[in-house]
């Protein structure tokens, strides 16, 4: 394939083309009027004039005194070699007789005048009534004459139009080069500033020319397809990863409990087991078993596997067993961290209890690695009339300012090396699920208050008592 | 549809050959027609001659076919040749300017009218001259008598009294059209003084003509009562003609001198429709010459009798010949004036019986041999001859015989500034043709080269 043309070389060929075309156009005309124009003029000058002699001469013709008439009819005219002016009778033959032989143009007399291109002259055939009813022709005044060509005119004209065009057809072509340069200069300038930044779409929109308009226009959404399909790939390699890491998580685990369960069964012959060291052997295995789990969460929610079963949980009868959990949490333990709570009896709302219970642990979770040593956390139930609210208070860091915004996106995490950045992010994922709401305060060196809202549902005991 | 005309005088005579007088003129172009005529622009156009040819000595015109008398009767071309041979025998010396050129005339058949030419032909000037309404057709009676009730020009006589002389119109005349109209009356004015200046009182009339030498007042009530106003531009010239007796004796020095003197926008104080004449023809016409007349050192005659001079009494009414003769008086001269009516000029001419003529002439006669004939070959002519070099009538003749028309044009351009240069005529003013109608008569259609009203042209409002 060859490469493509410049756009400033495009417009040069076509500026020479049709320079080039123009000015053979113009000299061609020039040269047909400069020839046919005299012509032209000398039909009008001989028909005039032969109009006027005949008018001027004719008592004198009519009287008799042809001759006269003639000779100063001739040298009024200036005839000269090759032209003629006489007067003829009706029958074509000359009214005063001479040892010439007589030539006519083929012009015939009915014309009046014509035009003898081949010898360059135009002749007029003027009839002369008798009568003023123009019934009895006397005969005619034949004029057969040069015009005259002011050839040293012509070139003159012709050097200046020429000149002239040669003049503009330069002008126009350094003009119109001057013009491409500084066009491409401002598209290759665009160009740059386009592929230094291509995220930004308003750089798009600043096309320097409204021509190009369209070809932004048609920029800007192949930069938000672009942006589209790169968060689609995202998602999808993000949900892979999860769906991996979740798989490769929950086969150790079910090790694991396995062998924790054979270590009590045989441990309990042979050793003395500390029994809350054993309990939080449980209690961690369990917790990675509900990360393996809200792993496979998101990727099944990713890839739209979720069933729209949605079964009722006693919120307030779940939000105080891990509470109650979150007391052991090793790092509150460490660190001499109060978990505590304020339920509100009876809150129930459409969400299934590993989903909840893994929200709320994460939320403890992230609270209790927030905060200092001595620090507290608050988990609160709060129920209305309509919805149930459930809180997660600590008084640790807080979030920065310019994290608030970034802090539920999947990947983001205050623990680089420990953390899988998930945390928020499945909350947020779980919340939108079950038509919660999600409220974030928080204030840098103050602490962070998390607040979560759902729809509340009226139950009646029966129905409370099934799910316990 | 009937003209009502005034004049000073109607004619006595009535001859379409003859014509002395602007009345004269205006009668023999309405009772006559010629071979040839002119159009609008002083071209020549056939008239009665539907084509002609011209060889060496002759000329050869075809009448035109169907050709009528008013009375319904053919006609033929040895009538013409009988009308033109009467006009010769009656009046030679007013017409040397034709036939001084033609050998004879003849008429072959009934079509074809033949002047044999005594020289060149086509040199001749006659067919030009042919258009002269003195040389047109009339009607002559089995006696060869002239015959008036029977025309082929645009009307005949119907009734003749003391009175009134009544035209009608010719419904076979070769230009006949609808719209011209149908009747001429002519009657004498009532007033005494210039026709134009009493056409207010004249109620009868719906046409006057006259003369351009009106007092201002009098043109602007006619342009404010809406009469139609045609004239010439300067066609005529006011001049003083001596006698021969008086311009051989003596008279010539004197009026030499009244020329180096004469302060002729004195004498014209308060007038219009005149302009100062440096020649005897205006400018523009063809006998003008670019070389005026030098008079070089012109001296007072020592012994004058007393100059008897005589005007028409068209311009009785007008101060400026007063003015003349006071002026004159001024410088020396004894004068008289006394006033003669039109009628009697020729009379005065053939008798003599005046030392110097005060008139107005027509100049601008498109047949410049025949007018320069008229005014010094006639007899008695107008401008007298002396001995050489003041025999103009001799030089007019001389230059009459010059082969070609150019030729004799150039000779007599000089004729008449050397009469001029020698006393033998005065020219004062040249001054304008003039006709004034009543709002219902509209003149427009008559063309300013026309040398007087043609009734055929005039157009009467319905």
């Amino acid at each position: 394939m060859n490469a493509p043309t410049s756009l400033e070389t495009h417009m040069k060929r076509l500026a020479v083309g049709w320079t080039s075309a123009g000015l053979a156009l113009t000299v061609g005309l020039t040269l047909s009027v400069i020839y046919l124009l005299p012509f032209h003029q000398a039909e009008d000058q001989i028909r005039t004039f032969g109009a006027a002699a005949t008018a001027s001469h004719r008592s004198d013709i009519l009287s008799g005194d042809v001759l006269a008439a003639e000779l100063q009819i001739q040298t009024a005219l200036s005839i000269g070699p090759g032209e003629q002016a006489f007067f003829l009778d009706p029958d074509m033959t000359k009214w005063v007789k001479n040892d010439q032989d007589l030539h006519l143009s083929p012009c015939p007399a009915a014309a009046g005048v014509c035009r003898d291109y081949l010898s360059h002259k135009v002749v007029s055939y003027t009839p002369i009534y008798y009568d003023g009813k123009k019934q009895n022709l006397w005969g005619y005044l034949y004029i057969e004459k040069h015009f005259q060509t002011n050839w040293a005119m012509i070139a003159l004209v012709m050097l200046a139009i020429f000149f002239g065009m040669i003049f503009q057809a330069g002008g126009f072509y350094l003009g119109l080069t001057r013009a491409m340069r500084t066009v491409g200069q401002t598209l290759r300038d665009w160009a740059r500033k386009l592929s230094l930044d291509p995220r930004n779409r308003e750089n798009y929109k600043s096309a320097p020319f409204s021509e190009i308009a369209p070809i932004a226009l048609a920029l800007t959404g192949l930069r938000v397809e672009i942006d589209q399909l790169e968060e689609i790939a995202r998602k999808e390699g993000a949900l892979s990863t999860l769906r991996s890491v979740g798989h490769d998580i929950l086969n150790p685990v079910a090790r694991l409990k396995r062998n924790l369960g054979s270590l009590e069964e045989e441990g309990a012959d042979r050793f003395v087991l500390n029994r809350e060291l054993v309990l939080s052997l449980h209690a961690n295995v369990q917790r990675l078993s509900v990360y393996a789990e809200q792993l496979k969460f998101i990727y099944r929610r990713g890839i739209g596997d979720v069933s729209d079963e949605c079964p009722t949980t006693n919120i307030s009868l779940e939000a105080r067993k891990i509470a109650d959990e979150m007391k052991f949490d090793p790092d509150a333990i460490d660190r001499n961290i109060t978990v505590d709570f304020k339920i509100d009896p009876n809150c129930y709302c459409r969400i299934p209890v590993a989903s909840f219970g893994r929200m709320i642990e994460n939320l403890c979770a992230n609270s209790i690695h927030a905060s200092d040593l001595g620090g507290a956390v608050q988990v609160n139930v709060e129920g209305t009339s309509n919805s149930v609210v459930i809180s997660i208070i600590d008084n640790g860091h807080g979030i920065p300012d310019d994290m608030k915004s970034k802090v539920f996106e999947a990947g983001v995490t205050s623990r680089p090396n420990r953390g899988t950045g998930l945390g928020l992010f499945v909350v947020k994922q779980i919340c939108e699920q079950y038509s919660g709401i999600l409220h974030l305060e928080s204030e840098a060196g103050k602490g962070t208050a998390i607040r979560i809202e759902f729809p509340r549902l009226e139950i009646r005991d029966e129905l409370s008592n099934s799910t316990r | 549809m009937t003209i009502l005309r005034t004049y000073k005088a109607i004619p006595d005579k009535i001859d379409p050959a003859h014509i002395l007088t602007m009345a004269d003129t205006e009668l023999s172009s309405a009772l006559s027609a010629t071979l040839v005529s002119f159009n609008d622009d002083r071209g020549l156009i056939s008239a009665l001659a539907e084509r002609w040819t011209i060889s060496e000595r002759e000329i050869r015109f075809t009448l035109r076919s169907q050709l009528k008398w008013s009375d319904g009767l053919a006609v033929h071309a040895s009538q013409y040749k009988a009308a033109l041979l009467r006009a010769k025998r009656l009046y030679q010396s007013d017409l040397k300017a034709l036939f001084d050129h033609v050998e004879a005339i003849e008429a072959p058949d009934e079509r074809t009218l033949v002047f044999i030419t005594k020289g060149p032909a086509a040199e001749s000037g006659v067919v030009l001259k042919l258009s002269e309404p003195m040389y047109g057709l009339v009607a002559l009676d089995t006696k060869g008598e002239l015959e008036l009730k029977r025309t082929v020009g645009p009307y005949y006589v119907k009734e003749r009294s003391k009175e009134q002389l009544t035209l009608a119109l010719n419904t076979n005349w070769i230009n006949f059209t609808p719209g011209i109209p149908e009747i001429v009356e002519m009657r004498t004015a009532v007033g005494a003084a210039g026709a134009i200046s009493d056409f207010a009182n004249e109620k009868w009339a719906n046409l006057v003509s006259g003369h351009s030498i009106v007092d201002g007042e009098t043109m602007s009530t006619f342009r404010t009562n809406g009469f139609h106003i045609w004239h010439r531009n300067f066609d005529r010239l006011f001049a003083l003609f001596p006698s021969k007796k008086f311009a051989t004796k003596g008279g010539a020095e004197a009026l030499k001198y009244l020329a180096t003197k004469v302060d002729r926008a004195a004498v014209m104080k308060g007038l219009t429709g005149f302009t100062n004449a440096e020649q005897y023809f205006p400018r523009g016409y063809i006998l003008w010459s670019q070389i005026g007349p030098t008079f070089g050192h012109a001296k007072k005659p020592e012994k004058l009798e007393k100059i008897r001079m005589i005007s028409l009494e068209t311009y009785k009414g007008l101060p400026f010949l007063h003015r003349l003769v006071r002026f004159m008086e001024e410088i020396g001269f004894h004068v008289s004036l006394e006033f003669i009516k039109v009628t009697d000029l020729n009379s005065h001419l053939k008798a003599q019986d005046y030392e110097i003529l005060a008139a107005g002439v027509a100049v601008a006669d498109p047949n410049f041999e025949g007018a320069i004939s008229f005014w010094v070959e006639r007899e008695p002519p107008l401008v007298p001859s002396g001995i050489a070099p003041h025999d103009f009538a001799e030089q007019s003749r001389k230059a009459r015989a010059l082969r070609s028309s150019r030729e004799r044009a150039e000779s007599m351009k000089g004729i008449l500034i050397r009469a001029q240069e020698a006393g033998y005529v005065l020219p004062l003013f040249h001054f304008s043709s003039l006709s004034v109608s009543r709002p219902e008569v509209d003149l427009s259609s008559i063309p300013n080269t026309d040398e007087t009203i043609d009734f055929s042209k005039v157009r009467i409002k319905k």
